[in-house]
């Protein structure tokens, strides 16, 4: 996509199968309109999100990777929230650490009620992030290969 | 080569109505592996579902991606259709064009054609990266261990053997029966408690199917769901129970008295005791700290007086092994020690301020007194009484923030006791809020008022003595004033704690506690029973304080809980659980320590190294315990430990193609 | 130090001694790897014994002798960081600590020390490094000379030790050790930005940092790995950077601030800049020591409070 006025940021975004994926199927069931921009990863929770992912994204070429999972005490699996919280609260400074928009990571507990609160999380990361501009930090030039490998051969 | 087949869903005009459907099975088309993609107007519909079964035969399809609705709706519909073709359910994934695009960007029809392009090629993308996955089962030993024998536990043993199960109850005490035994009628309704917990008990202790072990501990727990081994300690009654009969010549001509835990420091018991004259068994043991032959070698009464010779001062503790499939957690509470913390109300150092169980002792018609309301101090019947709820309830400077939930309606009932048994007596109530949520709960606590019950909004501030009375200092908030009441005997209405020792069973059972102590269940609504370990589940006051009827309810909805998973004899391990590979694993086991299932456990390999053989550390992953969340994933640096259906490779896969 | 080398050789109390002996140059000394009493001799200790020496055990995991490894403060965080990841055994490892003042800086002290020159004994005072030389007693002065890492020192004197060489040597009160942290923090972002796109700009991707390190043990690191391919081989900005932040993230709450990344670096990229940073972050927002300094204290990112801090709402 070319870098004119046309340009539209792309939004990663790492939603928890119990609460945030559900807070989003909620924003459509409610028909909440919001930013097209973001592309969710469905994992069972947001501890399974591994820093590498969102290098990976940034590296591909995305503009900002949301994380969503549910509020701390109401994880799914009991705790893996809180794990989830440690790990990023230190990785969103290390990203700015080394010249990253701290924006350009965005973690937010979103529980399955919460349609609106994902609207509204997608709306204002995506605003944002226009205003920013793409992302240039880490990404690959030329855009990287599919990732698609086959192995049934 | 890997043949996927996309099946783009119109949903009518769910998503046809904004999404180009046709333009997006185009698009599919083209991305790598791809060998058909289609549209349907319902492909959840039956003909839409026989058009994937068609194509995957005829396409000899190895992979599916259909876009339609939100996969927490129809994901299973469509795994089912797969294993109807012949395919592994597992190789499905589903692009949500519905709720997170066609209707989330209904003014946007061109960027949600593009968004669901987008959201197809991450489903490919996946189903690339899919592999078969199955079920394993897990035996299971149809066989329950119910730890606690008071109403919640006697319970859940009754449902669990009525079902046609084997039940292992212990209980640390040498009676069940637990606090129900203890009080004297109940509410709403005032029949008497004993009448419908001894029966229970007895039913309990006759049942073919329910081992009982009293005065006996759960030491050690392994295994998992299906499969656990459990030690129990016996502890020595120092009694030979098969001999016993009973009889009671041995308590009545023991010397030595102490104060009784069953009437709650009110009355005394001997050294060679039965709790109470309707205990289970009902057989004594010797409380060895205070009997006179263990404390100073002399005495030997009880073995002389004994008939049948069932005296056995040797006994030791026992240690049974037990295997067990399921475990149901009833340990009850504990009232909250009030005299630790409330200077105010005299650190227990006035006999006359006492308990509310203490109080169901001495209203009761076998306690110390006959059933007869007197102030310990004297004797004397109290003219006047006065109720202070809420200590160490909603107190989160001195005691515990929550509330404890049945006060409310005790304290009405003992009100109402006090106005039938003491005609003329007058009867004050201090409270924070009145909370009577049950069916004829609030009736109840009408009627109390309506019997003159003086029912005083407010905190007290200070019990002190005057004279042979107590002065209860406290503030009405209704009226705005200092109010202050002489009482003849005081009765606090004390938090509800867990048990004693609670958090000690927990780790050793391997379930987790909330800050309070109490047991946490797997999910707050939806998984109300269910501890948050497979297998393991909750009953009564240990979850939380409740009244009898919400802790039988438990009961019985933990034992149908036992029950669903003692109906086979494997159970279905959902297979997306995580693996290890021990290659790859250098035994850290720091997913050991993030596992909220204690799923993980390491194990020994051999394998050759530099032409020796070694032994290696690492971690394994017990299918049955693991629900899949991943947490250990990204604990584990080297990758060595991933989690299928969300692997690595896969999630890395969806990225890069969401990022194209 | 050879004394109690030589004596826990001869009671085959250990089988080997892990020590320092004699470079090729006076600033440089060389792992040993004695198994006989009679090499004893060969053993060192003077202020440039910079490296630490603990990550070696893990190669003697499989032995059936114990083996005496000699520690610096900063070493035996390293060799809890060993423990802790069960790389190696307690019970097969008998720690030498050895309370320590400050080494040098090896390539300050290459500028002041002619080639050839040998070291005959050594002293540290509070405002030099005095060297007993052949021509005489050579005089490196501490704010020139000393190792940055050594400049705030948590831990003068092992956290763990078997037997310690010397007096216990106490930590200073701590400093604002994360100054220079601070100083990156503080800058724009563009500057911060950068900074860092240059130092990775230059990694040439030799790994020297992981292999040294002591938090990383694994079979096969996923930068050798290809399937998943977490970073691409290839050598550009990019790629350096995810290397550089997956390994920063893998060591998060691990890095025991040894600094051997920082001097195994071959194009003197800052990593203890980097690592440090999160070290930082994670005690002040986690209430935790500096990793390494409690065996009891597991690495914060394995575990969690309630109570945490929360950005996320």
């Amino acid at each position: 996509m070319s870098l004119d006025s046309q340009w539209e940021p792309k939004i990663v975004g790492f939603c928890c199968n119990w609460c945030s994926y559900a807070g989003a199927d909620l924003a459509g069931l409610n028909r909440l309109s919001y930013s097209p921009t973001v592309r969710i990863v469905r994992v069972p929770c947001s501890g399974r999100v591994n820093p590498a992912f969102i290098i990976r994204a940034f590296q591909r070429g995305a503009d900002a990777v949301l994380v969503s999972g549910c509020h701390p005490g109401d994880c799914h699996y009991v705790s893996g929230n809180y794990h989830a919280r440690r790990r990023f609260l230190v990785f969103k400074r290390l990203l700015e650490y080394v010249g990253f928009e701290g924006e350009r990571l965005q973690v937010r507990w979103i529980s399955g009620s919460e349609g609106a609160k994902f609207a509204q999380t997608v709306d204002e990361l995506d605003r944002k992030i226009k205003a920013l501009g793409p992302n240039k930090k880490m990404r690959q030039e030329p855009p990287g290969f599919s990732g698609v490998k086959d192995h049934e051969g | 080569m890997k043949r996927i087949g996309v099946f783009v869903c119109w949903c009518g005009t769910n998503i046809g109505g904004v999404v180009d459907v046709p333009q997006v099975a185009k698009a599919a088309s083209s991305f790598p592996g791809v060998v058909l993609a289609t549209d349907y107007k319902y492909m959840c519909s039956e003909p839409g579902q026989e058009l994937i079964v068609q194509a995957i035969r005829e396409h000899r399809l190895t992979r599916v991606v259909v876009a339609a609705c939100t996969p927490r709706l129809h994901e299973n519909t469509f795994r089912k259709t797969l294993e109807r073709a012949g395919l592994n359910p597992y190789l499905l994934e589903i692009a949500n064009i519905r709720e997170q695009c066609a209707w989330a960007h209904q003014k946007q029809p061109g960027r949600a054609t593009e968004k669901a392009i987008s959201l197809v090629r991450r489903a490919v993308a996946k189903a690339s990266r899919l592999e078969p996955l199955f079920a394993s089962t897990i035996p299971v030993t149809r066989k329950a261990l119910v730890i606690g024998g008071g109403i919640a536990g006697m319970q859940a043993a009754l449902d669990i053997a009525d079902a046609g199960h084997q039940v292992i109850l212990v209980e640390r005490e040498p009676t069940i029966g637990g606090k129900m035994a203890m009080l004297d009628k109940t509410f709403p309704t005032l029949d008497c408690s004993a009448c419908i917990c001894t029966p229970k008990m007895v039913a309990v202790a006759q049942h073919p199917s329910i081992t009982l072990y009293t005065y006996a501990e759960v030491e050690k727990v392994e295994g998992y769901v299906g499969n656990f081994e459990v030690t129990i300690r016996q502890k020595a009654r120092s009694v030979d129970h098969t001999k016993c009969t009973g009889c009671g010549t041995c308590w009545e001509k023991c010397p030595t008295r102490v104060p009784s835990e069953f009437e709650q420091g009110l009355g005394t018991r001997k050294a060679i005791y039965v709790s109470f004259p309707q205990a289970v068994p009902n057989k004594p043991v010797i409380d060895r700290r205070h009997c006179r032959y263990f404390a100073a070698g002399k005495c030997r009464v009880c073995e002389k007086v004994c008939p049948t010779g069932a005296i056995d001062y040797q006994q030791g503790d026992q240690l049974i092994k037990e295997k067990v499939g399921a475990i149901v957690m009833a340990t009850g509470y504990d009232l909250f020690e009030w005299e630790k913390v409330y200077g105010e109300y005299g650190y227990g150092r006035y006999p006359n301020v006492i308990t509310s169980l203490q109080f169901e002792r001495l209203i009761n018609a076998s306690g110390p007194t006959g059933g007869k309301i007197l102030r310990p101090s004297d004797g004397k019947e109290p003219q006047s009484v006065v109720f202070v709820k809420c200590v160490g309830s909603r107190d989160p400077a001195k005691g515990k923030e929550y509330c404890s939930r049945i006060c409310c309606m005790y304290t009405a009932k003992h009100a109402h006791q006090v106005l039938e048994k003491l005609p003329g007596a007058r009867v004050y109530v201090f409270y924070m809020d009145v909370r009577t949520a049950g069916k004829a709960y609030e009736e109840f606590y009408l009627r109390t008022l309506q019997d003159g019950a003086h029912y005083i909004r407010g905190r007290v501030s200070k019990i002190y003595p005057e004279g042979d009375r107590l002065i209860v200092r406290g503030v009405d908030t209704l009226l705005g004033r200092q109010v202050e009441v002489g009482a003849d005997l005081v009765v606090l209405a004390t938090a509800v704690v867990p048990s004693r020792g609670a958090a000690e069973l927990a780790r050793l059972v391997g379930i987790s506690c909330d800050q309070n102590d109490f047991y946490t269940e797997a999910h707050p609504k939806l998984r109300p029973v269910e501890a948050n370990t497979a297998g393991i589940f909750l009953a009564g006051a240990c979850q939380g304080p409740k009244d009898i009827p919400d802790t039988v309810a438990q009961a019985s909805a933990a034992a149908a809980k036992v029950c669903a998973l003692f109906s086979r004899e494997e159970m279905a391990a959902e297979p997306t659980v995580a693996q290890v590979n021990q290659f790859l694993c250098y035994g850290c086991l720091e997913c050991q320590k993030v596992c909220p299932y204690r799923a993980i456990e390491p194990v020994t390999v051999s394998e050759n190294a530099a032409g020796k053989k070694i032994e290696r550390t690492v971690a394994s992953v017990n299918s049955g315990l693991c629900q899949g969340c991943g947490a250990c994933t990204v604990a584990c640096k080297p990758g060595a430990i991933n989690l299928k259906g969300f692997s690595n490779e896969q999630v890395l896969a969806e990225v890069d193609a969401l990022c194209l | 130090m050879r004394e109690t080398a030589r004596q826990l050789l001869r009671e085959r109390e250990v089988g080997l001694v892990i020590g320092y002996a004699a470079g090729s140059e006076a600033y440089w000394v060389t792992p040993a790897f004695i198994k006989e009493e009679a090499q004893a001799d060969r053993l060192v200790w003077n202020p440039f014994c910079v490296n630490s020496l603990a990550k070696y055990l893990i190669n003697y995991h499989h032995e059936p002798y114990k083996v005496a490894v000699v520690v610096k403060g900063c070493d035996s965080r390293a060799l809890v960081r060993l423990l802790q990841d069960n790389q190696v055994q307690r019970e097969k490892v008998v720690v030498i600590g050895i309370p320590c003042l400050g080494v040098v800086d090896a390539k300050a002290a290459a500028l002041k020390i002619a080639p050839g020159t040998r070291i005959l004994g050594a002293s540290v005072t509070d405002g030099e490094f005095l060297l007993q030389t052949e021509s005489g007693t050579l005089s490196l002065p501490r704010g020139e000379a000393l190792c940055a890492k050594c400049r705030y020192c948590e831990n003068p004197t092992p956290v763990l030790a078997d037997t310690l060489l010397a007096e216990e040597v106490a930590a200073e009160p701590a400093a604002n050790i994360y100054a220079e942290v601070r100083e990156v923090e503080s800058w724009p972002r563009e500057k911060r930005s950068a900074f860092w796109d240059g130092h990775f700009q230059r990694c040439l991707r030799c790994y020297a940092c992981r292999n040294i390190c002591p938090a990383c043990t694994c079979r096969e690191c996923v930068f050798d790995q290809t399937d998943p391919c977490w970073v691409a081989k290839a050598h550009n900005l990019s790629e350096n950077t995810a290397f550089h932040l997956i390994r920063a993230m893998h060591v998060a709450g691990r890095c025991v601030d040894c600094g051997e990344c920082e001097r195994a670096c071959p194009v003197n990229i800052p990593l203890r800049l980097l690592n440090q940073k999160v070290i930082k972050d994670i005690k002040e927002l986690f209430g935790v020591s500096t990793p390494g300094s409690r065996l009891d204290e597991m690495p914060a990112l394995g575990m969690f409070a309630t109570e945490d801090p929360d950005e996320f709402n």
